[in-house]
């Protein structure tokens, strides 16, 4: 296992509380991000990406909750923090591309106020000096102009947004990324853009990036390693060359079967069912109703995340 | 920002168009209602003394209020004098000129409506904002719910309700007037603190009625920008908690109160006839309120046409700097 990991996330339970009881949003999420490197949450819409995303910047709402686990931000756990102590630790050490970058911006405020905003909190005073400058260079980094500070975002594009918010992410050089379906609202090729720029200004801050989202061959070509989540558990977890070659929970097989080929022509084989409801989550297996290999022990117990080979998790009782 | 020469040039033709209308209509009113004002005035003097010359009498009045001259001359100088507002002497208070009286009323009016309105504003606004907002702790949230209750309280009811505990009952506040009764109008201490201590019970009954208002105005606006992307990634930017109320939330939450305290700022002129009437203060709405009674054209029409003119002229302002309070209205053509 990698030793230098700049997050580790231990045996992770996030539960929205309603008054049907609660649901299991997150459940038993053990997972680390390396030094540098690129790592991707995949799953379907209510799966528990964004929410783990969320715990990690303790920015669950009620009535969710982190019920268990750590989550180890450089040996720092942030679910220990108090409330001023995670404000400071947020935007400096762990920043968010937001998910709707159209709406994110603050359309009264001009873009450089609304950088400068991150800047002058974290750093005090002592930033004032060369701030616009500096703001200025982070617009250019991100591939925008500089007359782009001094505009309110209804001004700008979609693509011009998402590159303001990539801007931002970067101003304080946090030591993780997280990228929520960064680019989902954007047409392929501004997408592609957008990302290559988000991959660069990565490398050169040295950061790590977490990248949510549902679009498999937009994370084969930016991530490492990725993690497969599902109903809430996350069911495998390896680089993204094994996860394409050989993957070996059963729903990551057919995720990945899903993708469409322009080879075989065949139509992509849609998986029958519906993703578990997480008020009342089947017992054993959350996979299991819609698992083609199921056994009978899926019914009743939850199979662990097991390291099968070196770096490769899955979390299915297949492979004990 | 956001204006154009053309446009602004065209707000103010549009300004004085709707003042120009209102003059008109202020013309045209009092010539379709029966019954002849001078008459009315001369009715009044045979109460008190013997009219020998009726005829004479109604000839020079006709004269020095410009009825004997034809109607297109009438409107003209009508319109004329109304844009230098000179809307000629008072029936009631004859021969005193109604822009005098207009203007001597006025500061009490707008003394006591600008304070209050600005002030029930802010602290509404802030309060109701305060309610939705999740860093508030719970016990201020439940200190501030009651106050939401006075959106349903007319003031004139307040006002009475105070004058009877703290004038009637507690004795500690006068009961009206601007002052106490026979004290010299100066400049010195003793009456500066005699007037405001008479402007307390009003003031306290309009603000207090007008609180209720902005704070459910406010916290419908409130809830919407709170769930709003770009307040999260505030919280995300690690910003603090006032900083995030203030600049993000209430900021844009603010937007349509401020088009709402504009018009009741442009509103005050004309006082709030009721709480002037309760408290006999010598504003702008007891004013009118007389010279209904006396049917006083003169004088209503001066104090309605400065009612029109101070909204217009609040909105023309609210206008040309809508664009400043949010960037994304823009009047330049693209």
């Amino acid at each position: 296992m990698n030793t230098d990991a700049v997050l580790r996330i231990n045996n992770l339970h996030v539960h929205y509380q309603t008054p049907q009881g609660a649901v299991k949003a997150v459940d038993e999420v053990n997972l680390f991000v390396g030094r540098g490197e690129r790592f991707g949450f995949v799953g379907e819409s209510g799966c528990g990406k964004t929410t783990t995303a969320l715990a990690i910047l303790q920015m669950i709402q009620y009535p969710g909750k982190i019920v268990a686990g750590e989550i180890l931000l450089e040996g720092k756990n942030l679910v220990e923090l108090n409330a001023e102590e995670m404000r400071r630790t947020r935007w400096r050490e762990v920043s968010l591309i937001p998910q709707g970058a159209m709406s994110s911006l603050n359309p009264v405020m001009r873009i450089k106020d609304q950088i400068a905003d991150a800047i002058l909190t974290h750093e005090g005073r002592s930033a004032r000096t060369g701030l616009n400058q500096r703001i200025e260079d982070l617009l250019v980094t991100v591939g925008l102009q500089r007359p782009v500070a001094q505009m309110f975002p209804h001004e700008l594009s979609g693509g011009m947004k998402q590159r303001v918010c990539v801007a931002m992410a970067i101003a304080l050089k946090p030591k993780l990324i997280i990228a929520d379906e960064p680019t989902s609202a954007l047409d392929v090729v501004v997408q592609r853009i957008v990302t290559q720029t988000l991959i660069e200004v990565q490398e050169r801050i040295g950061a790590s990036l977490i990248l949510i989202g549902h679009d498999m061959g937009l994370q084969a070509q930016i991530v490492h390693r990725l993690a497969i989540m599902y109903g809430g558990h996350l069911v495998e977890m390896a680089t993204v060359k094994k996860i394409f070659q050989a993957p070996q929970h059963p729903y990551t097989q057919v995720l990945i079967g899903s993708v469409p080929s322009p080879k075989t022509k065949k139509s992509p084989f849609a998986l029958p069912g519906l993703p578990p409801a997480l008020l009342n989550p089947p017992p054993g297996c959350v996979f299991h109703p819609r698992c083609a290999k199921a056994l009978e022990m899926c019914r009743t117990q939850v199979p662990p995340l097991h390291e099968i080979q070196a770096a490769h998790f899955v979390a299915c009782h297949l492979y004990r | 920002m956001g204006l154009s020469v053309g446009y602004v040039i065209r707000r103010i033709a549009m300004f004085l168009v709707v003042i120009w209308v209102a003059a008109t209509i202020n013309f045209i009113i009092p010539r379709l209602v029966p019954g002849d004002p001078i008459q009315t005035m001369l009715a009044h003097m045979a109460q008190t003394e013997r009219i020998e010359n009726a005829a004479a009498i109604t000839q020079e009045l006709r004269a020095t209020y410009g009825l004997d001259a034809p109607i297109q001359e009438q409107y003209a100088r009508y319109i004329l004098n109304s844009f230098r507002f000179d809307f000629g002497l008072s029936l009631n208070q004859f021969p005193t000129k109604v822009g005098d009286l207009v203007l001597r009323a006025m500061p009490w009016t707008i003394g006591l409506l600008a304070t209050t309105t600005l002030l029930s504003f802010g602290l509404g606004t802030l309060m109701g904002a305060l309610l939705v907002w999740r860093g508030t702790p719970r016990w201020a949230q439940v200190m501030l719910t009651p106050f939401t209750f006075f959106a349903a309280v007319p003031y004139f009811l307040l006002a009475v309700v105070f004058l009877y505990l703290f004038a009637y009952v507690w004795k500690i506040l006068p009961t009206g007037g601007v002052a106490t009764a026979g004290a010299k109008a100066e400049w010195t201490l003793a009456y500066v603190g005699d007037v405001l201590q008479h402007f307390i019970l009003p003031a306290a009954a309009m603000a207090l009625a007008g609180l209720g208002n902005w704070m459910l105005g406010i916290r419908g606006m409130m809830v919407t920008t709170i769930g709003a992307d770009y307040l999260n990634l505030a919280y995300a930017k690690g910003l603090t908690d006032r900083r995030i109320f203030f600049r993000y939330a209430l900021r844009n939450a603010m937007l349509p109160q401020v088009t709402s305290l504009v018009i009741a700022l442009g509103h005050i002129v004309s006082g709030a006839i009721l709480i002037e009437v309760i408290f006999t203060l010598p504003g702008i709405g007891n004013l009118l309120y007389r010279s209904i009674g006396f049917l006083d054209y003169p004088m209503i029409q001066g104090i309605t046409f400065v009612l029109v003119v101070s909204v217009a002229f609040s909105v023309l302002l609210l206008d040309l700097f809508y664009p400043r309070l949010d960037p994304r209205i823009t009047y330049t053509r693209k």
